[in-house]
């Protein structure tokens, strides 16, 4: 990760280059703007849509932004997945997948249920061993049980969300927040969250995901979307620099959606490389600057959403084989 | 925010968890002073049988009644242990076994007695270190049948030629030891076990409120999710694995100065599903439900045994059976949550709230 953020100078008139500018930065601004109206947040939101860089101080404190000169750094290639296989029994549930992650972007990984999409995730944080392939973690070969490559700076999210329910809500964001003081790492997208204590750091990172409640709430006790969220911003709080999130978006209602969209920008523009699989394929082209599409555990398209949305392997594996079009698997694309 | 915001944040809704009523009404004021004064009665009532327990008892039986209740005990804190990380061991009497080895060998090398304990506790480590070897992989019922049989492996490789028989099963002799004059008599002696137990609950209590007590919890939760978050599952087995081994040993090695002699054919791995069941009836994972499990299936029977002349060993395990019965059918959550709903009620707060 280049870039030198530490520096306190949150110089004004901070300059978005277009080319680095995710899709849906701006919506993201106006969403977390809206947070501000509704009174909950007393830090200024509407300020921030203005001036986010001057009203933010984690904006201006991301590893990623360059202070000095008012940009961001040159976005690096953070993950590399090269030919990646894995067959269990007689299914071969990964073939040769490629895929690529890079820091200040949401990658999408789609596909049909059963493509292999959260198989790839689990090869990558290390739940499964792959057959075959190598991946690349910020330059050096990524190996080892999941809890390294944690500690490596690699968080996720499940498709089901796996909170430790009998603990609150604070203890679960403390895990995290060890991880992070284990590895080292610095927050990529707010470096002072690192001198914070544990307890500061957990309630930052929950209001700064959306998270209203009492942090001492028992897991248990939190609604669907607010399980996500805690998930979410438990991940966040191990320092990650690349986010795995698995289906974060279904079971939340068009406001959270929203919300998630707004917030997964932001994080993007601070200078996290974010793996996303969703099945909403509005908030997919949407939020993603690069998707991948898989079936059957091959990759069948690569490119922008723009791209991958033409591509006639893709249209069939959604639609159908035949020309019938009868459809295989679920198309949600519910948001306009 | 500061910590002590947190825990003022995490008291209050502990407060609202339990159905209190918010500070200024009488009502919770009344409920403070009640529970107050429970507390204090309790802790003193406590304290003061604990000290006179052995004494107090000898019109029921003599106090080796008690100092069995006591072993017990520890055997099931030992089962409980490895409770938190979801696991089920039935390997504690095994364990306990080689605690009654390293006593006989620390007599026969002519080590004092105040190096025996912590030799024995320290001695626990190799032997958990090869059950991990076995087991650390291992979860749910393989974790539990691997655990048994190394039981089975050490009793039959070992315990057997080691300790002997008394006689039974065809065999030989078993191997004597001599308690320390200090700790002669029973009464004596259940005040040693006592500040053992004492310490093992002390120990134990302390890392379940730590934040070790919280990754234990979250490895039983979810285990992916544990790892993923950079914490490895195996070490903190590892550590429940020796530490259930070590307080296992410890109360094999209280058990043969209890009982002088320990003939492997006390040590059949079989035993251990007893145990289970007394950890289960207890409240599996709970250290007050530990030592409740140890008074009612332990110290209870054999005080039965005394007051009926050995006639209740003709029932005896029929009656622990149908007691175990009656707790699992009344209270899933054992003996611990039939204490922790008793004592709520004394302490005036609704019954129906969160554990305190």
């Amino acid at each position: 990760m280049s870039g030198n953020g530490s520096a306190g100078g949150r110089s004004g008139g901070a300059v978005l280059p277009n080319r680095l500018t995710p899709i849906g930065l701006r919506r993201g601004l106006e969403v977390m703007a809206a947070w501000g109206r509704d009174g909950t947040d007393p830090s200024g939101f509407e300020q921030f849509r203005l001036e986010p860089f001057r009203t933010w101080p984690g904006a201006a404190e991301a590893v990623w932004y360059r202070p000095e000169d008012g940009r961001f750094a040159e976005p690096t290639e953070v993950l590399v997945v090269e030919g990646l296989s894995l067959r269990f029994g007689g299914v071969q549930a990964l073939v040769g997948v490629d895929l690529r992650a890079r820091t200040g972007e949401v990658t999408g990984v789609i596909g049909p249920n059963g493509a292999g999409k959260s198989t790839l995730f689990n090869c990558l944080s290390g739940l499964l061993t792959p057959d075959a392939g190598r991946v690349t973690f910020h330059g050096t070969s990524l190996t080892g049980a999941p809890a390294l490559r944690a500690r490596r700076g690699l968080g996720r999210t499940f498709q089901t969300p796996r909170l430790f329910k009998s603990l609150s809500v604070l203890d679960n964001l403390l895990f995290g927040c060890e991880t992070a003081d284990w590895s080292g790492h610095r927050y990529v997208f707010d470096t002072r969250l690192g001198r914070l204590t544990h307890a500061e750091r957990a309630e930052e990172i929950a209001r700064l995901v959306g998270f209203r409640g009492d942090l001492a709430t028992p897991a248990a006790a939190l609604p669907f979307g607010d399980l996500r969220t805690v998930e979410l911003a438990r991940a966040l709080c191990g320092a990650p620099s690349l986010l795995m999130l698995d289906e974060p978006a279904s079971g939340l209602d068009t406001e959270q959606a929203d919300r998630f969209v707004g917030l997964m920008s932001s994080l993007a523009a601070m200078g996290l490389a974010i793996l996303l699989i969703e099945h909403d394929m509005a908030l997919v082209m949407e939020l993603c600057r690069r998707i991948t599409v898989l079936d059957f555990g091959q990759v069948i398209a690569t490119g922008t959403p723009d791209e991958v949305q033409r591509d006639d392997a893709v249209i069939r594996a959604y639609l159908g084989r035949g020309t019938g079009g009868h459809p295989r698997g679920e198309r949600s694309g519910a948001r306009a | 925010m500061s910590i002590t915001d947190v825990s003022t944040q995490v008291e209050r809704t502990l407060q609202k968890a339990a159905g209190a009523a918010t500070a200024t009404s009488p009502l919770t004021a009344v409920r403070t002073v009640r529970a107050r004064t429970a507390r204090l009665v309790g802790v003193l009532t406590l304290v003061a049988l604990l000290a006179t327990l052995p004494f107090a008892m000898h019109w029921a039986g003599p106090a080796f009644a008690v100092d069995y209740g006591l072993i017990v005990a520890m055997c099931v804190l030992a089962i409980s242990v490895l409770g938190w990380i979801g696991e089920i061991s039935l390997a504690p009497v095994a364990q306990m076994g080689f605690g009654v080895v390293a006593v006989n060998v620390c007599q026969v090398h002519d080590i004092p007695f105040g190096f025996t304990l912590p030799i024995v506790a320290l001695a626990s480590l190799p032997i958990s270190l090869l059950l991990a070897a076995f087991t650390l992989r291992l979860k749910g019922v393989s974790f539990a049948i691997a655990t048994l049989a190394f039981a089975y492996m050490a009793h039959k490789t070992f315990f057997l030629e080691y300790l002997g028989t008394y006689g039974a099963f065809g065999g030989s002799g078993t191997r004597q030891v001599v308690r320390p004059s200090f700790v002669r008599t029973d009464e004596s002696f259940y005040y040693l076990e006592l500040a053992v137990l004492l310490a093992m609950v002390l120990l134990c209590y302390s890392i379940h409120r730590s934040r070790i007590g919280a990754r234990f919890t979250a490895l039983r939760e979810s285990e992916m999710a544990f790892a993923t978050l950079g914490h490895p599952p195996a070490a903190y087995r590892f550590f429940a694995i020796c530490l259930s081994g070590a307080i296992a040993t410890v109360a094999g090695a209280l058990f043969v100065y209890l009982q002088l002699q320990v003939p492997s054919n006390l040590l059949l791995p079989g035993q251990a599903v007893l145990f289970f069941g007394y950890a289960v009836a207890g409240g599996l994972g709970s250290i007050g439900g530990a030592i409740a499990a140890g008074a009612v299936f332990g110290a209870i029977p054999k005080y039965l045994e005394t007051l009926t002349k050995s006639g209740f060993l003709t029932y005896d395990l029929f009656v622990i059976g149908l007691v175990v019965f009656i707790v699992m059918m009344k209270a899933p959550g054992g003996l611990a949550e039939i204490g922790r709903k008793v004592w709520r009620r004394i302490e005036g707060a609704p019954t129906g709230g969160s554990a305190a």
